[in-house]
């Protein structure tokens, strides 16, 4: 039988070891996303494309929701909204996304525009 | 055969909190506060590195069991957490024991639980799962669930060993 000598009483170690966690944590968000390679776009959940960000020339796609059609302007790693149908226009001042994981909803519309790496999925879903 | 009789009771509890905790509805999936820890750290404290393995794998393996994913890819990445939490606190509280309280103990074991599946889940299914954007949520939800357990293991510690139950 191994006896271990039990502190109850919390200790320095125990300051130590969660601001060490805390300060890996701040120190892995502050990392900077990845640059992301493609565009997908979906419509009420239904992806109707996937783009590249580095098209040959800057390119204009045009994507129909179901208020009518915007214009999303990819050039140079960068995709923007160029205009749209809807009232407030949130799509528009999202600005411009280049990262992995950035998005921007267009919600009147029902259009959602992410940033993905590219890289296959080689897995479908995960129920937990 | 006190001793076996003992450990049995203990992975009982461990598999009853541990499916019980899988019932309740979260908020938050893939964060679970990880009560059975409270077992595996009495185990640690009470007998040593050898029986707290024999009661973390008959907790998962019954478990998982319990919950219908024995053998699934969440089976295998609990594995794998539970693996390295207890490899981490046996380390700590036998090794470092005069630095730590359980408390720190609990939560370095819920920050190697975290990591260990992470990990496991980027290099054995998704490998396109964003490690980076999620390690810090799932770094500082240890932080609080480990502190939560830890005070829990405290208590049941200081009873256990104040009555001798498990001698």
């Amino acid at each position: 039988m191994k006896e271990a000598c039990v502190h109850y009483k919390l200790r320095y170690g125990d300051f130590a070891v969660a601001g060490i966690l805390i300060a890996a944590a701040i120190a892995f968000m502050s990392v900077p996303l990845k640059q992301g390679s493609m565009i997908q776009i979906q419509v009420q959940s239904r992806t109707v494309g996937v783009y590249s960000l580095y098209p040959d020339k800057p390119k204009t796609i045009a994507v129909t929701g179901i208020i009518g059609t915007m214009h999303i302007h990819v050039e140079h790693g960068y995709a923007w909204v160029a205009d749209s149908p809807c009232t407030n226009k949130l799509c528009r001042k999202t600005g411009r996304i280049s990262r992995q994981g950035e998005i921007i909803v267009c919600l009147p519309n029902r259009v959602v525009i992410t940033v993905t790496g590219g890289e296959p999925r080689d897995i479908d879903a995960i129920t937990m | 055969m006190k001793k076996l009789v003992q450990l049995s009771i203990l992975s009982a509890l461990a598999i009853i909190i541990f499916s019980v905790e899988n019932i309740i509805p979260n908020p938050v999936p893939m964060i679970r506060i990880g009560l059975a820890n409270v077992i595996t750290l009495v185990v640690l404290c009470t007998w040593g590195l050898s029986e707290a393995a024999e009661v973390v794998l008959l907790k998962i393996v019954a478990g998982n069991l319990l919950t219908g994913r024995l053998f699934s890819p969440l089976f295998t990445l609990s594995l794998c957490g539970s693996i390295a939490a207890t490899l981490v606190m046996a380390l700590m509280l036998y090794r470092f024991s005069g630095f730590f309280s359980l408390v720190g103990i609990s939560i370095a074991g819920a920050a190697a639980h975290n990591s260990a599946q992470i990990i496991a889940a980027r290099f054995l299914f998704i490998k396109s799962i964003p490690v980076l954007s999620l390690i810090p949520l799932f770094i500082l939800s240890s932080v609080v669930t480990g502190a939560i357990v830890g005070a829990a293991a405290v208590y049941s510690v200081k009873i256990i060993k104040k009555h001798e139950v498990f001698s």
